[in-house]
């Protein structure tokens, strides 16, 4: 595909080898700003462990990752994240003792610059920044649907309402890029439903935005690319019509599972 | 929610209520002192909640830091004749140098790290104390370190310091409000409820540990600060490991994640150990009881109020007013 932007994210031959097992086999692909790419595989393939990788969360046996051109690799998750790299897990991963408001604040810490002193005595340039966090947060709540859940203790959601408030948590931080861990994982059909209109919406924002995931009609339906991993390589990278007739991605994991 | 604001407001009346009505029921000097123990033990035991509660990390030194405090200020102002304020405030500074010293490579590990190096810490800190000739007076101490004054008023007996130090122990409640109703406090939270998360709001773990860390040796600096220029008299003992244990046993009674379990926790064991002084006077036995009876209360607690006293009791008072 001919893009004339500078991708927003290149990965380039990562490698990641787990004692024996070759996790993720030198893998390089493009994301170019605003795009919604689908990465799936069968598990085992390899898409979770790439996201870590990505994020800092494993280091890589070898290989690259660029965001906008700048090595993300050897930097922690934290610096990442700051950079702009927001994700959710395929695990929810919410703070359980927190309300859903609070849950979706803490997305946006990387906005916010207070320091201890000021904080504790809740001077007037802390309460500005609060007040600018707190809109940034209801944005991202009003924009999955859940304004009017932000009291609420984000543990008594049910796991599809969990599910939003991980992503409002990743929006809150305004990323520049957006990796979506099987956010449909244990989700009702109605639920997907849902998710894959958010996701659209997503898109339609210009956010650059990475998703694994199993269902494959979602995936169809809102990723303009797809990249395919199969026991650590990358089979193909292209449409997701062309993906579908494409006899290698149907024997090594369409034809495996069969329906599609 | 409107109502946890409300709680949270009445929960310091009635706190600032029972603090002011003690001076006001009884002069007996005893009994202010326990106040002023009470005090003091609840300023080092809001900065290891926070600490513990929050941050997840043990310090098993907290002592060694009230006793830094402690040396300092008699230091400063006996040998080299400081104000006895600033003295507080470079005690305190040095302090929070130390527990950043020790803090940086340890928070940065996961796992039990701190606790380990404070263990250490603590020990060594105690033999310097000890072996520390001229300069910390060895075993028998400093003696005669000068009272506190504000011009002409001297905090020369209990009231006036339980005077002072509870004001400190209200404004120390109101700091950790604003610190955990804010953004660098939902970071302490969410390490505390899930560190992987948490590094990927670009939460710096290591960094926020640290940095409650550090504020838990300032508050136990200067509790330990006001603690000498109290008694007018510094000795290793009082520094020691059991008293490091003590406080960590504090806040696990009291509740490390909320903001008066400390001093509840300060109050119960302070009031308990006491209780056992005055029994021991008729029962022998009964003054070498406190740790059994320590032990016997935290396992107590663990296994029916796990969040400790404070949320226990809050608990029960929410369910009372949804009733």
């Amino acid at each position: 595909m001919a893009h004339d932007s500078r991708p927003l994210l290149g990965v380039q031959r990562i490698r990641k080898v787990f004692g024996g097992l070759v996790a993720v086999d030198n893998v390089s692909f493009d994301v170019h700003p605003g795009v919604i790419l689908g990465l799936i595989g069968p598990n085992g393939a390899g898409k979770t462990t790439l996201f870590n990788v990505i994020t800092g969360l494993y280091a890589a046996t070898s290989g690259a990752a660029m965001l906008e051109g700048r090595p993300l690799l050897g930097l922690t998750q934290d610096t990442i994240a700051c950079l702009g790299v927001a994700r959710t897990f395929q695990n929810l991963q919410i703070f359980p003792s927190m309300s859903v408001l609070d849950n979706v604040l803490t997305g946006s810490h990387r906005h916010g610059y207070s320091g201890l002193v000021p904080t504790v005595l809740r001077l007037p340039s802390v309460r500005a920044e609060e007040r600018r966090l707190r809109a940034q947060a209801r944005e991202a709540l009003e924009f999955v649907g859940l304004a009017d859940r932000a009291a609420v203790p984000a543990a008594s959601l049910p796991p599809g309402q969990q599910r939003l408030v991980e992503i409002a948590r990743a929006l809150a931080g305004q990323p520049r890029l957006l990796l979506l861990d099987e956010p449909a994982a244990g989700l009702t059909t109605r639920e997907t439903e849902v998710l894959g209109e958010l996701i659209q919406r997503i898109a339609d924002t210009g956010l650059t935005t990475v998703v694994i995931e199993h269902d494959m009609s979602l995936v169809m339906e809102v990723c303009a690319t797809v990249a395919v991993l199969d026991q650590g390589k990358l089979l193909a990278v292209d449409t997701p019509t062309a993906i579908q007739a494409n006899p290698q991605v149907i024997a090594a994991y369409l034809g495996e599972e069969g329906q599609a | 929610m409107f109502s946890e604001r409300k709680l949270e407001l009445l929960g310091f009346v009635v706190a600032a209520l029972i603090v002011a009505a003690l001076p006001l029921v009884t002069r007996s000097n005893y009994l202010l002192s326990i106040g002023v123990f009470i005090g003091l033990y609840s300023m080092v035991a809001i900065g290891l909640g926070l600490l513990m509660g929050y941050a997840g990390q043990v310090s098993l030194g907290h002592a060694a830091f009230y006793g830094l405090g402690a040396y300092g200020s008699a230091i400063l102002t006996l040998h080299y004749g400081w104000n006895a304020w600033l003295a507080i405030v470079v005690a305190a500074f040095a302090t929070a140098l130390v527990a950043y010293l020790i803090g940086m490579p340890t928070l940065k590990l996961h796992g039990h790290y701190l606790a380990m190096a404070t263990l250490g810490f603590g020990i060594i800190v105690r033999i310097l104390f000890n072996e520390g000739g001229n300069l910390t007076g060895g075993p028998s101490g400093l003696p005669a370190i000068a009272d506190l004054n504000i011009g002409s008023f001297v905090f020369d007996n209990d009231l006036r310091i339980y005077c002072l130090v509870w004001p400190l122990v209200l404004l120390q409640v109101v700091l950790s409000r604003n610190l955990l109703r804010s953004r660098l406090g939902r970071a302490l939270r969410a390490i505390h409820d899930s560190e992987i998360a948490a590094r990927s709001c670009a939460i710096n773990t290591g960094r926020h540990k640290l940095m409650v860390f550090v504020l838990s040796a300032i508050y136990a600096s200067v509790a330990g600060s006001l603690y000498a220029h109290w008694v007018n008299f510094v000795n290793p003992h009082p520094f020691g490991f059991v008293f490091s244990i003590e406080l960590v046993v504090m806040v696990v009674v009291g509740g490390g994640a909320t903001l008066w379990g400390p001093v509840i926790g300060a109050a119960a064991l302070t009031v308990i150990d006491q209780l056992l002084v005055q029994l021991g006077h008729v029962f022998a036995p009964a003054k070498d009881m406190d740790v059994v009876l320590f032990g016997v209360i935290v396992v107590l607690v663990l296994l029916f109020l796990p969040q400790g006293l404070a949320r226990g009791l809050r608990r029960k008072g929410v369910a009372r007013d949804g009733a």
